[in-house]
């Protein structure tokens, strides 16, 4: 009965193309809450951060709305910036963000520098949780900068952030 | 022109309307197009909802092969899934994103069913372990299979109202593009029928102005003849009256009895006065043709009161009346100007004031001023002969006031008129009860260092003339043998001949203190003070006069 259940879901295209992802949901991430690397940089080893190393980093706050939210929610996490310096930019123009359901979002680099992008752990000091946007939501200043009012920044506000790979 | 200003006022109107109209017209293009941008910019729920499908499947799939038996699926990983699922339900709980899709939930309320599930099987899922029960783990599925297949008919009208939703967009984009063109097509139309009335208007103008330039025409013809008229009819009456003097004259010298020497003299007097009004209307025409044309001269100020006095005096002494005269200290002597001219506008102010007003004590002081000689005329104003006239009656006449215009008022507008010609002005005073004094200042050039006493010595009679000719116009004096050789102060020798140094050394014991100014080219500089090259301009000469000393000479 299971077997037909899941042969029934497993005929359906949405899942034969799940199922095609490659490396699936079996990327492994270990302890590690989020993994840096830079593919522009070979020689460079990846960075694999825990919740204790992203907050010892220095926390910047953003208090933004968005279309995901009902009001002002202040965010809390260190800086995008901060993070890429873990491994150094050393050319790269596009940092690749993969989030827990796969879901990848490419950002320009030059963005985390030129505006205040965080990646948020708390909301209204609340720890983001894995059944939110949590536990880190990539956060722009929307609210700082008119040119962010835009889809655009919508489709970057990744959630269930695993993976920064830089390129 | 009222036609014109009809459509003047019709042409902005129009334009004020048809650009309110082409405003609105813009401002709803602008609305509707700020509607599909604001449309544009929302989230696709459309991905929203599928996504929730895409996880619930993901979800369903792990679990069911954990149940398998899949050794490379953990409890850990089908609670991932578990929790991704859970965010995908929280996602549709808040905002703006939440609000627009449960708008489509409410329904069939398939988020609310699949939070039911979530919750209801939080425990097993949260505490699943091998060995796995088979039933449960079924009915699970059929559970979350069920509501799969809702999640999907939920995704599909969401993504039919997406569809609608940018049809929407399209629609406003649409409205917006042709609100534009109405818009642009209406400003095209509306400067296409401004440029028409405009042409309309400036041909409108052009014809006008033509008209006006017509009339502007036949108005100065017929001034022009009006005034060779009065010039034609002064000189017809003149030559008659002054031939009815002349008679009148040579009656007053045979032997006549008191009573008809008298009535001749009143004869000679109505004469004269009639021959001075038809002098007056000439200067008047000829003022104003703006034919008169000032003389420029060199004259001694002593010499216009000579002038004045001799003029007026008899004429004014017959009406009982005293003149006197006066030349106060620290004036020049010698200044530039029309003497004549000057003259008859004085005459003109003392005379109106004798013979109509009635003053019988006149006074003219020439005194200095900052722009040159004043010219004050005080005299006693009793008003007994014009009752209610007031001395300021004389500068407020103006030419074009013909309506009322006495004849008495004839000269002092002669008067006004000629000084203003010389650039001079008029300022009346009563600093005392019962007298006015009106001061005529008049920018007369004077001449500075004083007059010089020039002998002329020039081979050719037209160099002769012009050398002349320079001389009185810089305000000099011509030298002639009655005035003395003491007297000459410079000698202008037309040099170059062949007995220059003869006639220097002649003039130079002639006139041992007068400068030798040689004019032309000659063969020894050192004879002369100056050299005056021809041809000789009044700037030339004046530059060699005023070189004084002698033993160098300088080249002008």
């Amino acid at each position: 009965m299971i077997r037909e259940s899941v042969l029934r879901l497993g005929g359906s295209l949405l899942l034969a193309a799940l199922l095609a992802l490659p490396g699936g949901e079996a990327a492994a991430t270990g302890d590690a809450m989020l993994v840096v690397r830079n593919e522009a940089a070979p020689d460079t080893p990846e960075v694999r951060m825990t919740e204790e190393d992203l907050l010892a980093l220095p926390q910047v706050t953003v208090r933004t709305n968005t279309e995901f939210t009902d009001s002002v929610v202040e965010y809390e996490g260190p800086l995008a910036r901060d993070v890429v310096e873990l491994v150094g930019a050393n050319g790269a123009t596009t940092a690749h963000l993969v989030a827990l359901n796969d879901y990848s979002v490419d950002v320009p680099v030059e963005e985390f520098f030129e505006y205040d992008v965080i990646l948020a752990l708390y909301a209204d000091g609340k720890r983001l949780s894995r059944r939110g946007k949590g536990p880190i939501w990539l956060m722009y200043p929307l609210d700082d900068h008119s040119e962010l009012q835009d889809p655009l920044y919508n489709v970057r506000l990744i959630w269930q952030l695993t993976t920064m790979e830089l390129r | 022109m009222k036609i014109s200003i009809g459509i003047t006022r019709s042409l902005a109107a129009s334009a004020l309307v048809g650009l309110i109209a082409l405003g609105a017209v813009g401002f709803l293009a602008q609305y509707k197009d700020l509607e599909g941008l604001r449309e544009s910019s929302q989230e696709s729920i459309f991905w929203d909802a599928s996504q929730s499908e895409a996880e619930l499947a993901r979800f369903m799939a792990t679990l069911g092969r954990y149940a398998l038996g899949d050794d490379s699926v953990t409890s850990a990983e089908v609670n991932k899934r578990f929790d991704i699922l859970w965010s995908r339900v929280a996602l549709f709980e808040e905002g703006d994103v939440g609000r627009r899709i449960a708008r489509y939930d409410t329904e069939r309320q398939v988020i609310r069913e699949l939070r039911g599930l979530l919750d209801k099987h939080e425990e097993t899922i949260v505490n699943l372990s091998r060995p796995v029960d088979e039933a449960r783990t079924r009915r699970i599925l059929a559970e979350f299979s069920a509501a799969g297949a809702h999640l999907r008919a939920l995704s599909v009208e969401v993504l039919q109202s997406e569809e609608i939703r940018l049809a929407n967009v399209r629609e406003h984009v649409r409205t917006s593009a042709r609100l534009t063109s109405f818009a642009s097509m209406g400003a095209l139309v509306l400067a296409l029928v401004l440029i028409g009335l405009m042409l309309i208007e400036t041909r409108r103008y052009r014809r006008m102005a033509a008209e006006s330039a017509e009339l502007a025409e036949r108005a100065e013809a017929a001034s022009r003849a009006k005034s060779q008229f009065l010039t034609m009819m002064s000189h017809e009456l003149r030559t008659p009256m002054n031939g009815v003097l002349g008679l009148l004259a040579l009656v007053r010298q045979s032997s006549l009895t008191d009573r008809q020497l008298r009535l001749v003299e009143r004869a000679e007097r109505s004469g004269r006065q009639m021959s001075t009004l038809l002098g007056d209307i000439l200067d008047f025409s000829d003022l104003q043709s703006e034919s008169l044309v000032l003389d420029r001269d060199m004259f001694e100020l002593a010499s216009l009161t000579r002038a004045v006095e001799e003029t007026f005096g008899p004429t004014l002494q017959r009406e009982g009346a005293s003149l006197r005269v006066e030349l106060s200290e620290g004036l020049p002597r010698w200044v530039v100007g029309d003497l004549a001219r000057l003259r008859q506008a004085l005459g003109h102010f003392i005379t109106y004031l004798v013979e109509n007003v009635g003053s019988k004590d006149v006074r003219l002081v020439i005194r200095p001023g900052a722009g040159g000689p004043v010219f004050e005329i005080d005299a006693a104003v009793q008003y007994s002969e014009l009752p209610g006239w007031q001395p300021e009656s004389m500068l407020d006449r103006e030419a074009s006031e013909y309506d009322d215009f006495a004849s008495d008022a004839l000269g002092p507008l002669i008067g006004r008129n000629l000084i203003a010609m010389m650039g001079g002005s008029l300022e009346l005073r009563r600093a005392t009860e019962g007298r006015a004094t009106l001061s005529v200042s008049v920018p007369l050039q004077v001449i500075e260092g004083g007059v010089e006493c020039v002998r002329l010595e020039a081979g050719s009679v037209t160099v002769q003339a012009v050398l002349g000719a320079l001389v009185r116009r810089l305000g000099h004096e011509l030298w002639n043998e009655s005035l003395g050789a003491q007297r000459v102060s410079v000698v202008l020798l037309e040099a170059g001949g062949e007995d220059e140094a003869a006639q220097a050394a002649a003039m130079r014991a002639d006139h041992p203190g007068a400068r030798l100014i040689a004019i032309g080219a000659p063969s020894a500089v050192s004879l002369f003070e100056a050299v005056c090259s021809q041809p000789v301009t009044s700037e030339s000469l004046e530059n060699a006069l005023r070189v004084r000393r002698r033993g160098e000479s300088e080249i002008v």
